[in-house]
């Protein structure tokens, strides 16, 4: 079923499994089967020297039977005799359950299901070895030690794929699957006592598409331009946030268009309440960022494509800053019985950009920051608060005049996304798993792309200067 | 020590699993039954040193210097929300195998326990290091293990949550929400109470010829919820069943109920404090315990640890404030009143084990002696990293058993192990008493901790935060927080709680790329701290 020569389960290998657990799972209830399996391999490196260089996969067949309560088993032995026990062991606790009384028969699923996504796959991606990276190590030590710097990275790539299948109560059986192959690249390059830094990187689906070199010399270009770093005063500034800046406000937005405010009757997109009808409402069809904002997912776009997507057309989840669309899931449709039209959660996004080079967008700033990415934000009430990292200078009318140390900033996306100066050139942004995890919500961290534009907006709030460099 | 032998892994559960008799309304296991295709399990101690045995014979045939395999098997049972019968149960196996070759190490790792993957793991590790040899190469020593280790240790706990039917800790919890939901007050829409329990059988063997095999446990739990009246509304802030190295007994055990009663007791008292905003300022603080425990974790726990300290987690999570060997002993990095210890060694403990994932036995080390750093924590490679330093100074390298993992999936990376935080002060107060010095001040009941990426600097970001005036809590502030550089916070600490109300806190730990998780605890008490700069956490520039 999965010896040493898959990276990765296919289609039929799942779908085997899926057969074998859903002939032994009991029918009734709702019976939910993910097969998922990942493969990647990657090279880290400090200090100009090659750290460690794995390879690792692995698979999770996640089992989930709601009858009344829910039972969910996880396990990643797929030999037949560890399959059967699994299932097994979901039949014995559901039989311990009562059923249910459900009354809601009148909804129809509006999904298009067995579908399969598009796949967003590149070949050589999938069959670059552990081995095929170490050059790319070498090279790029090799040119930081030149210069007598440290370089430190990380480069991996890989793939996934997965399926799911669904049986209802009503005995409907629904099927997605697909897969993707995914590349990363991000190095730090310091100097070596520590007075300065610079990172740069970016994800593909595609090897190719990265330029790991280019990658090198941006990192390099910026340790070299931060060093000597000056400290000035905290407070309101013009920024102009690179898009691996931007990607964490972009991401955090997106991840706030659910429905849920529909029911909830809380959180950024809520409107108000009305109290005839007993019902909340929600921004939908009103201005809620920019006007110059755009925020689509559309399957077929080349760079993003979809993983795994139960839907397959184009959304516009913000259209010229109106809120166009809000993500919704089949359980809220059933629970407030709507039938509308129904948008499901998707696993990437772009941010329409423009053609505006970023030296336009700082020939034209009089006084204000650029930022090269953000650490450790966390939320704190509707505000959110982290540290500028690897990359932060000052421009003086026009010019970039000097690296500035650190800062601690506190900001809303809802205000920085309602004060955008200038839109800049969209580009992938960097997301690997640790990334994505630290934007701080299940959304986010299923994200596999993110396309993103350098944007400048207006008095974005630094609140105290940190040591680090 | 218990021997490793196939009677006392199936008296402990691990291969009851490998005669197929399942669970039968048992919570204690989905299944996981392995067979080849004799139909025989790998999980059987003869099978699995076999299997070990191949994996590190490749990697050395194929050229390491030194292997050493991970094997892991690992049991979870959620049990989330209340009253509910919801279980989720996993079952994962990993096998991850290190190989070193001159200056490098290769890792390759898979969920399959065969005699084949593990040849081909093995060699596979061994190539992933090869291909890392360049003229910048520098060959790795590893520190001399003290002499060949092994055998087999099982966690002590008292109630294996896997042996007990899932019906009774159903019941269990859900009589627990009962007895809550009872008490005068309790906003009957707030009370939850649930469970997070893992077992792991993690077995390591090295080319150096360790096999060690251990049963670990990590259970966690939370119990939730509000007293609310006309007076006004409070939570109760249940801070003692964070992850730890017990069984099912962190929830079920003789004094939950009253422990839980003393929470709720504060929770009355509490909420009848009316709420002010924060008045923006430097100020004494009394920081409680859990609090304590995320700075300890952060500020020193992670900063001492050696691959941070010497950047290689630049790219990563971050590097150390503690950037030079050459500031063992000479960095004062607290008040003279405090010491703090790294081990692994404490009983109940969330990062206990009597061997790291390296096969050390696990040192008990003093990271902070009398406010001074005194040690990095290091796994074996540092012994190379830091050779100059010790040959200059004369001193000795010690890898401390500070290298983990969560599973054989995972490379192995060093993780603070846990901290106790200790004092020179003999004052022996209680909170009242420490509160009774502070004339115009704030306490920190709870909150978390944001800290740079060199851990340098902070934020204690308040959640359940007091006025202190002339020794009294007089009010509830909102949205305050403190700022701090990590020096200064821990020389001005000025007072020490006594030490019986020094209290575990297990505490999540990430790093590496790909990111990794692991646990480790912090035994911490209350401290008062001087000058802090309390502002407003949600006030922008």
């Amino acid at each position: 079923m999965m010896d040493d020569s898959v990276k990765i389960l296919n289609f039929k290998g799942a779908e085997s499994i899926v057969n074998q657990i859903k002939s032994r799972v009991h029918n009734h209830g709702t019976t939910d089967i993910s097969v998922f399996s990942w493969w990647s391999t990657g090279q880290r490196w400090s200090r100009n020297k090659a750290m460690l260089t794995s390879d690792q996969r692995d698979v999770r067949v996640v089992i989930s039977h709601e009858f009344s309560g829910t039972v969910r088993a996880t396990t990643n032995q797929l030999d037949p005799d560890s399959i059967a026990a699994v299932c097994k062991m979901i039949n014995t606790y559901s039989d311990m359950q009562e059923p249910k009384e459900i009354f809601v028969d009148m909804i129809q699923e509006p999904v298009t299901y067995n579908s399969t996504g598009s796949e967003v796959w590149s070949d050589s991606t999938f069959n670059r070895e552990s081995t095929d990276n170490a050059s790319i190590v070498h090279t790029v030590s090799r040119q930081a030690n030149s210069r007598g710097f440290f370089s430190n990275g990380y480069v991996e790539n890989g793939a996934s794929s997965v399926l799911k299948y669904q049986r209802d109560r009503w005995g409907r059986e629904f099927v997605t699957s697909g897969q993707i192959t995914q590349a990363h690249c991000s190095m730090t390059v310091r100097e070596p006592s520590g007075n300065g830094s610079g990172w740069a990187g970016g994800s593909s689906f595609d090897m190719a598409r990265l330029d790991p070199l280019r990658i090198a010399e941006t990192a390099l270009e910026k340790c070299t331009l931060s060093l000597n770093a000056v400290r000035i005063e905290p407070g309101r500034y013009q920024t102009i946030l690179e898009p691996q800046a931007s990607q964490f406000f972009f991401a955090t937005l997106v991840a706030a268009l659910d429905r849920g405010a529909e029911s909830g009757g809380r959180g950024p997109i809520y409107l108000e309440t009305d109290e005839s009808l007993r019902r909340h409402r929600t921004k939908l069809g009103l201005k809620i960022v920019d006007d110059r904002i755009s925020i689509s997912h559309d399957p077929s776009d080349p760079l993003i494509g979809t993983h795994v997507e139960p839907q397959v057309e184009k959304v516009n989840l913000i259209e010229n800053g109106v809120l166009k669309s809000l993500f919704s899931s089949y359980e809220h449709s059933l629970g407030e019985l709507v039938q509308k039209e129904v948008v499901r959660r998707r696993s990437s996004f772009r941010v329409e950009g423009t053609q505006t080079p970023v030296e336009e967008m700082i020939s034209t700033m009089k006084r204000g920051l650029v930022v090269t990415r953000v650490s450790n934000p966390i939320p704190v009430g509707m505000v959110y608060t982290g540290t500028t990292r690897d990359g932060l200078w000052l421009v003086e009318n026009g010019k970039i005049t000097k690296a500035v140390r650190n800062f601690r900033w506190t900001e809303s996306p809802w205000f920085i996304l309602n004060n955008v100066e200038q839109i800049g050139q969209s580009t992938l942004v960097f997301t690997p798993e640790d990334v994505r995890r630290s934007l701080q919500s299940s959304f986010a961290s299923s994200l596999t792309s993110v396309i993103c534009p350098w944007i400048k907006v207006n008095d974005f709030s630094f609140t105290s200067t940190v040591d680090a460099v | 020590m218990t021997e490793l032998n196939r009677r006392n892994l199936i008296k402990y559960g691990s291969t009851a699993l490998a005669t197929g008799i399942a669970y039968g309304g048992k919570a204690s296991a989905l299944g996981i039954v392995n067979t080849d295709n004799s139909g025989r399990s790998y999980l059987d101690d003869d099978r699995i040193k076999q299997l070990s045995s191949i994996a590190v014979d490749s990697a050395i045939a194929s050229g390491a210097n030194y292997a050493d395999v991970r094997l892991t098997y690992t049991q979870t049972m959620d049990q989330i929300g209340t009253g509910s019968f919801a279980p989720v149960r996993g079952e994962i196996l990993g096998i991850g195998i290190r190989a070193l070759c001159g200056g490098h190490w290769g890792f390759s790792a898979s969920p399959i326990w065969s005699e084949a993957e593990a040849a081909r793991l093995g060699k596979a590790a061994t190539a992933n290091a090869i291909a890392n040899e360049s003229d910048l190469s520098v060959p790795i020593e590893l520190s001399p293990m003290a002499s060949s280790t092994g055998g087999s240790w099982i966690m002590p706990v008292e109630i294996n949550a896997f042996d007990v039917p899932y019906e009774e800790i159903t019941d269990y919890i859900g009589g627990l929400t009962a007895y809550i939901s009872r008490l005068e007050k309790v906003d009957p829409r707030t009370p939850t109470v649930g469970a997070n329990c893992k077992v792991q059988d993690k077995y390591f063997f090295s080319s150096q010829g360790q096999y060690t095999y251990q049963k670990l446990y990590n259970t966690s739990a939370s119990i939730r919820f509000l007293v609310r009246d006309q007076m006004g509304a409070a939570p109760a802030a249940i801070d003692f069943l964070t992850p730890a190295g017990v069984g099912f007994e962190l929830l079920k055990n003789r004094t939950i109920r009253d422990r839980i009663y003393e929470y709720y007791e504060i929770a009355l008292e509490e909420r009848g404090f009316g709420v002010m905003p924060v008045d923006v300022g430097r100020y004494p603080v009394l920081m409680n315990r859990s609090i304590v425990a995320g700075l300890a974790s952060q500020s020193i726990g992670m900063s001492t640890e050696l691959d941070r300290a010497l950047g290689h987690e630049s790219n990563a999570g971050g590097t150390s404030f503690i950037n030079s060997p050459d500031l063992l002993g000479n960095l004062s990095l607290a008040s003279p009143l405090i010491n703090m210890t790294a081990s692994r060694s404490e009983a109940g403990s969330v990062g206990k084990v009597e061997w790291d994932d390296e096969g050390i036995k696990p040192t008990s080390m003093q990271v902070i002696k009398d406010g001074k750093l005194v040690a990095l924590q290091a796994p074996r490679e540092g012994y190379s990293w830091l050779k100059e330093y010790h040959e200059k100074n004369n001193t000795q390298f010690v890898a401390n058993g500070s290298m983990n993992s969560q599973s054989g999936i995972e490379s192995p990376l060093v993780f603070s192990s846990d901290l106790t935080i200790d004092t020179n002060d003999n004052s022996n107060k209680s909170i009242d008493e420490l509160r009774e010095g502070i004339k115009d001040g704030i306490e920190f009941k709870t909150g978390d901790v944001s800290m740079d990426f060199q851990l340098s600097t902070g934020l204690a970001l308040g959640g359940i935060v007091f006025k202190i005036t002339n020794g009294k809590r007089v009010a509830r502030i909102m949205n305050a927080g403190t700022l701090f550089r990590t020096a200064n916070l821990w020389k001005n600490v000025i007072d020490v709680g006594r030490k019986q109300d020094t209290q575990r806190f297990g505490i999540a730990l990430n790093k590496g790329e790909p990111n990794q998780t692991c646990y480790h605890s912090v035994y911490s008490p209350h401290m008062v701290i001087k000058d802090m700069d309390v502002i407003d956490v949600t006030r922008r520039a």
